[in-house]
């Protein structure tokens, strides 16, 4: 969307954001069988990532553009890795 | 009480959840990364990194919508493209040998041109997407990456 000039940057994280929430609802009804297999801990890391959301969305909700062009640089950088096998 | 190393990978995934929902991700694969640095079990990994996912997730649209940064027209191509193949990407595994790296490959460019220190000049005036582009890139991008 960026790259292309499809939206602005911060409505792109909107967008994102809402696309990401549907597609892992779909991938999870495409495979509910996969909840049986949640760890224990799992109510510990969902704290810990909903402390996280709060903070990430609130920095860019109040601060600028350019802070999140070099965040989405470093998760795709992170993405990338993935997907070539480093992890 | 938890062990030790439970809360560590706790304390990473906040951080984690912290970059990239500034960005309107939620972290799927920043918590996979983890968890296996972590020596989480590969059968725990992707329901876990997918359940938090929806989570924050859905935190995440709920404070962008809240804050008016959201455009409807910008995600429906996307939506109707990717999610049909995202329920189907879910039922099956396809072999990854190929379009794995070759992405991988586009979003690590990608990722070292939003670090680079020269500003994107498309995006100053934006329009919406050609709704066949948005659709196909969707699709696909679903069916083979979920």
């Amino acid at each position: 969307m960026l790259f292309l000039g499809w939206s602005a940057t911060k409505p792109a994280s909107g967008v994102a954001a809402v696309f990401i929430l549907c597609n892992s609802i779909a991938g999870l009804l495409g495979n509910v069988a996969i909840v049986k297999a949640l760890p224990p801990d799992l109510p510990i890391y969902a704290v810990a990532v909903a402390l996280g959301a709060i903070v990430g969305t609130t920095l860019v909700i109040r601060w600028g553009t350019p802070m999140i062009l070099k965040a989405l640089g470093a998760v795709l950088l992170i993405a990338g890795l993935k997907l070539i096998g480093v992890y | 009480m938890p062990e030790l190393s439970v809360l560590f990978l706790a304390a990473c995934m906040f951080f984690g959840a912290a970059l990239y929902t500034s960005v309107g991700h939620a972290g799927a694969s920043a918590y996979i990364a983890l968890m296996a640095l972590f020596g989480v079990a590969p059968a725990v990994m992707r329901p876990t990194a997918l359940a938090l996912n929806i989570l924050v997730a859905g935190f995440t649209s709920f404070r962008y919508l809240y804050a008016g940064l959201f455009r409807w027209r910008t995600l429906w191509p996307f939506l109707i493209g990717a999610v049909p193949f995202a329920f189907a990407g879910g039922a099956i595994q396809l072999p990854g040998a190929y379009y794995r790296p070759l992405v991988g490959v586009v979003l690590l460019f990608s990722g070292a041109r939003l670090l680079w220190p020269t500003d994107l000049t498309t995006n100053k005036e934006p329009r919406d997407p050609p709704i066949w582009a948005a659709f196909s890139a969707a699709s696909a991008s679903a069916f083979c990456l979920d």
